[in-house]
C-alpha cells in the first residue's frame, strides 16, 4: 500500500507577506534529491532567521503553537516571525 | 557646506507599485491567517471581530487579538461569563509586516511563548478604580 505523502511548509513572515519553503518528508526518506535539497534550504533559512533574533513556532493541527529553537523537519508547519519589541 | 536631505520624489507609477505590493502582501498574510485558525476561531472572529485566547500561565486571564492586527492586544480578567478589562499590551514587530501577519504573530507568541511575550510587552494597565464603573464587559 502506498504511504500518504504530506507536504511540510516553512513560512517566513516579512514585509512582503510570507516566503514559503516546502518539502515532503517521505520523499526525503527514500533519498529524493529535490526533497533533500528543500530540507537543506529550509534548515539554512531557519538558522539564518534565528540568528537575526526571529522566533520559530511549530504548528500541529488541533494543538496550540509551540516555540522551537531547532529545526524540526517532521513538523507539519513552521512559522518564523520577526523579533518583537515593546512600545 | 551642509546640504539638506530631500526625500526622493516617488512617481505615480512607483507609488502604484508600492500600493500593489502592500495589497498583495496583505492578501498573502490574510490567507495564512485564515489557514492557521481553526474553524471555531474563524467563526469567533467573524462574529466578534476579535480572537480570544486564554492565558496558559495566568489563571483567569484572557487576551483579545483584533482582526486586522491594527489594534493593541487587550488583557481581560476572566470571571465565568464576564470579562473585566485590565489593560492593553504594546508590542510590535521590529520590521513592518502586513496587518494580518501582525495578528498572527500575537497569536503564536501568546500560545507558544507567553512568558517572554509579556516580558517584552509594555503593559498599559488600567487603574482599578477606573475599571469598576464602565469597563465591565459581558461576553
Amino acid at each position: 500500500m502506498l504511504k500518504k505523502k504530506t507536504v511540510r511548509t516553512l513560512y517566513v513572515l516579512s514585509s512582503r507577506g510570507d516566503r514559503r519553503c516546502t518539502w515532503t518528508l517521505e520523499d526525503a526518506e527514500i533519498g529524493d534529491r529535490e526533497a533533500l535539497a528543500a530540507i537543506a534550504e529550509a534548515e539554512a533559512i531557519f538558522a539564518r532567521e534565528r540568528a537575526r533574533g526571529s522566533s520559530a513556532f511549530k504548528l500541529t493541527p488541533g494543538q496550540p503553537a509551540e516555540r522551537i529553537d531547532t529545526f524540526d523537519r517532521t513538523a507539519p508547519e513552521i512559522v518564523i516571525i520577526p523579533r518583537m519589541a515593546g512600545g | 557646506m551642509l546640504h539638506s536631505i530631500q526625500p526622493r520624489p516617488v512617481s505615480s507609477d512607483q507609488s502604484d507599485v508600492l500600493v500593489r505590493d502592500e495589497l498583495e502582501a496583505e492578501l498573502r498574510a490574510r490567507e495564512l491567517w485564515q489557514h492557521v485558525l481553526t474553524k471555531k476561531e474563524r467563526e469567533e472572529i467573524q462574529r466578534r471581530g476579535y480572537l480570544e485566547l486564554a492565558s496558559r500561565i495566568h489563571r483567569c486571564r484572557a487576551y483579545r487579538i483584533y482582526q486586522g492586527g491594527d489594534r493593541r492586544v487587550r488583557v481581560y480578567l476572566k470571571l465565568w461569563f464576564i470579562r473585566l478589562f485590565r489593560g492593553e499590551l504594546c508590542i510590535n514587530p521590529v520590521v513592518r509586516v502586513p496587518p494580518s501577519d501582525k495578528a498572527l504573530m500575537h497569536k503564536l507568541q501568546i500560545e507558544g511563548n507567553e512568558a517572554e511575550y509579556l516580558r517584552i510587552a509594555k503593559f498599559f494597565r488600567l487603574k482599578i478604580w477606573l475599571q469598576l464603573p464602565f469597563v465591565l464587559e459581558s461576553r
